[in-house]
C-alpha cells in the first residue's frame, strides 16, 4: 500500500518539476522555430514545425541586413573577454596577498572588497561618464572595460582569496626550501592550484559584463562598435513592432549560442554563478 | 615564508587603485552631486542648491510611483521567486531521478541576457503574432491586447513576470545545495519517528536553511532594486505617461532623457540607503533564534 502512495506521490512531484522544465524549455524553443519562419507563417499559427516554407531569410537580414550582429558579436567578445582577463591577472594577486600574508589593514581591505559589491551601477554613472569624457575613452572598448573590471574585483578577489586559503601550504613550503621566491610561488604552485576557481570566476565575469546593458548603451553608442546587448536594444527600438521575423532572428542569434554553450558547460556555470552566494 | 609584508601591499594596491578610480571616487562624487543642481551632463559649473533634490523626490509623484512599484516588485519577487524557488528545491530534493536535468532546465534562463528575455516576450505578447494570442485562440477566446495603456495592473504584470521567472532558477541552486547539504542521519532520524514531508519541511529543513535564506533574500532585494533591462525594454521610459517607472529605469530616464543630473544622482543615493536599509531589516530578522539549531 505505502509503495503505491509513495510511486504516486513521486509522480506527481515529476509531473510538477517537468511542467516547470518545459516552461523554462518552450519559450527558447519557440523562437528558435519562429526564426525559420517568415512573418506570415509565423502571423497563420506559431506553434507549428518550420518544415514547410523553411527560410533562413530572417537570418540573412539580420546578419547581412543594416544591422552587422556578427560584428556586435565580435565586440561582445573583445569587450567581456579583456574584463575577464583583467579581473584574473589584477585580482590573482590580490587575492594571493590576502590569503597568505598578514599585514595591517587586511580587515578593512575586507570590508572595502565586500562594500564594493554594494554599489548598484546607477550610483557612481554620472561622475563615471564624465571622467570617461576626460580621459578620452567614450565611446571606446576601454571605457567599457575599465569601469566593468572595478565592478568585478571586489567580488572575484574575494572568491579566489578564499579558494587560495584552503589550499594546504606544504608544497609551497618546500618550494620556499628549495629556494623559489614568492612569485614563482604564486605562479608555478597557487595558480595552476586555482583553476577551479579561475573557471568559475572567469565564467561569472564574462556573463556578467556580456549580458551587461546599461553601461554599453550608454559609452557604446556608435553602432560599430555597440556590444550585441546594445545592438539588440537598438534593432528593438528600430523594428521591434514591424519586423518580427527580424527581431525572432536577432533574439536567436542572441540566445541561442549561449544556450548552447550553456549545455556544454553546465556544470562549470552554475557552480560559477552561485559560488559567490553560496558561500555567503 | 610570507613575512614580507611589503610585497603583499604591492600585490594589492592595483585592485584597491582600480576599485577607488572606477568605484569609490565616482559614489563619493555622486553624492556630491545630489546636492547641486546641473545644466548638462558635463556642466562643469554646477549650481548648490542644499537638500533640494531630496526634498523634490517626495513631491514627484513619478519618483514615489517608481518607489513603490519597486516595493511592490521586491514584494513579488520574495513571495513568488524565492517562494517559488524554495518549493522546487523541496520538491527535488525529495527524488533521486532527473535531478541534473531539472537543475540545468530550471537555471537556463539566467544565462541568457535579460534584454534578450525582454525582447522575447515582447514578441510574446504582441497582438497579431504573439505567443500568448495565439494560445487564446488555439483555446477559442478572443485576443487580447496586452500591453493596453489603460491597465496598469496587467501591463505591470508582463513586466515584473519575466523578472521574477529569470531568476527563479538561481535561488533554486542555492536552496538545493543548501538541503543537500543537511546531513542525512537527521531527516532519517525524524522519518522513522513518523515525520510527514511538510513536517519535514517546516520544521527541520526551513530552520537548517536559515543562513542560506538570508543570503538569498539579501541577494533577492539588492537584485530587485537594480532592476533595469527588462523593464526598459518592455515598458520604456516607463509607458505609459511613467507609471510603470522602477527605480533604476526612472532615474535613467531623468538623467539622460531630462537632463536632470542632480536629481539623478540625490535618486542614487537613495537606491543605495534603501538598499543597505533592506538588506539590514532582511538581517536581523533571519538572525533571531539563532541559538536554537546550529
Amino acid at each position: 500500500m505505502t509503495n503505491i502512495k509513495h510511486n504516486i506521490i513521486k509522480s506527481i512531484i515529476h509531473i510538477i518539476l517537468i511542467i516547470w522544465a518545459v516552461g523554462c524549455l518552450y519559450p527558447f524553443i519557440w523562437v528558435l522555430i519562429n526564426s525559420f519562419k517568415n512573418k506570415e507563417q509565423i502571423l497563420i499559427n506559431s506553434f507549428s514545425l518550420p518544415f514547410r516554407n523553411f527560410t533562413l531569410a530572417n537570418y540573412h537580414s539580420a546578419i547581412f541586413g543594416r544591422y552587422n550582429i556578427l560584428k556586435s558579436y565580435l565586440n561582445s567578445f573583445i569587450v567581456s573577454g579583456s574584463v575577464v582577463i583583467l579581473v584574473l591577472i589584477i585580482t590573482t594577486f590580490s587575492a594571493f596577498a590576502l590569503a597568505r600574508y598578514e599585514f595591517k589593514g587586511k580587515k578593512a581591505i575586507y570590508s572595502i572588497l565586500i562594500a564594493c559589491m554594494m554599489f548598484p551601477i546607477f550610483s557612481t554613472i554620472f561622475p563615471l561618464y564624465k571622467m570617461l569624457v576626460d580621459f578620452h575613452i567614450n565611446g571606446k572598448y576601454l571605457g567599457v572595460i575599465l569601469p566593468q573590471t572595478a565592478g568585478n574585483l571586489g567580488f572575484a578577489t574575494i572568491l579566489i582569496s578564499g579558494f587560495i586559503q584552503n589550499i594546504p601550504q606544504e608544497v609551497e613550503e618546500s618550494a620556499y626550501l628549495d629556494g623559489a621566491n614568492q612569485f614563482q610561488i604564486l605562479r608555478y604552485i597557487i595558480v595552476p592550484m586555482s583553476k577551479p576557481v579561475y573557471s568559475s570566476t572567469a565564467i561569472f565575469v564574462f556573463l556578467w559584463s556580456y549580458n551587461d546593458l546599461f553601461l554599453q548603451m550608454l559609452i557604446l553608442t556608435d553602432r560599430e562598435k555597440m556590444p550585441i546587448t546594445a545592438l539588440l536594444r537598438e534593432i528593438s527600438s528600430k523594428e521591434g513592432g514591424t519586423n518580427q521575423g527580424l527581431m525572432v532572428a536577432a533574439v536567436a542569434l542572441i540566445a541561442i549560442p549561449i544556450i548552447v554553450v550553456y549545455f556544454f558547460l553546465q556544470k562549470n556555470i552554475i557552480k560559477g554563478l552561485t559560488a559567490g552566494a553560496i558561500k555567503g | 615564508m610570507y613575512r614580507k609584508k611589503w610585497i603583499a601591499y604591492i600585490m594589492i594596491m592595483p585592485t584597491l587603485l582600480i576599485l577607488f578610480m572606477f568605484l569609490f571616487y565616482p559614489f563619493l562624487v555622486n553624492i556630491k552631486n545630489s546636492f547641486f543642481k546641473f545644466e548638462s551632463i558635463l556642466d562643469r559649473n554646477p549650481f548648490f542648491v542644499g537638500i533640494s533634490n531630496y526634498r523634490k523626490m517626495f513631491t514627484d509623484h513619478i519618483f514615489i510611483r517608481s518607489f513603490s512599484n519597486t516595493l511592490i516588485l521586491v514584494f513579488l519577487v520574495l513571495l513568488f521567486q524565492v517562494g517559488i524557488a524554495y518549493a522546487l528545491a523541496l520538491l527535488v530534493n525529495s527524488i533521486v531521478k532527473m535531478r541534473s536535468f531539472y537543475k540545468v532546465t530550471f537555471f537556463m534562463p539566467i544565462v541568457v541576457s535579460a534584454t534578450a528575455l525582454g525582447l522575447m516576450f515582447n514578441l510574446f505578447y504582441d497582438y497579431n503574432y504573439g505567443m500568448f494570442n495565439q494560445i487564446l485562440i488555439l483555446l477559442g477566446q478572443e485576443k487580447v491586447f496586452w500591453k493596453d495603456p489603460q491597465n496598469i495592473v496587467r501591463l505591470f504584470t508582463l513586466i515584473v513576470t519575466p523578472v521574477i521567472w529569470q531568476y527563479i532558477g538561481f535561488y533554486f541552486v542555492i536552496f538545493l545545495t543548501g538541503l543537500t547539504g543537511i546531513s542525512k542521519e537527521i531527516i532519517e532520524a525524524a522519518e522513522i519517528d513518523g515525520c510527514s514531508g511538510f513536517q519535514k519541511a517546516r520544521h527541520i529543513q526551513m530552520p537548517m536553511l536559515k543562513n542560506v535564506t538570508r543570503t538569498v533574500i539579501i541577494l533577492a532585494i539588492t537584485g530587485t532594486l537594480k532592476v533595469f533591462d527588462l523593464p526598459y525594454i518592455i515598458s520604456p521610459n516607463g509607458y505609459p505617461s511613467g507609471k510603470t517607472h522602477f527605480l533604476g529605469t526612472y532615474m535613467y530616464d531623468k538623467a539622460f532623457n531630462t537632463v536632470d543630473v542632480g536629481y539623478a544622482a540625490a535618486f542614487a543615493v537613495f537606491i543605495v540607503i534603501a538598499g543597505v536599509l533592506m538588506s539590514l531589516i532582511a538581517n536581523t530578522i533571519f538572525k533571531q533564534n539563532k541559538d536554537l539549531y546550529l
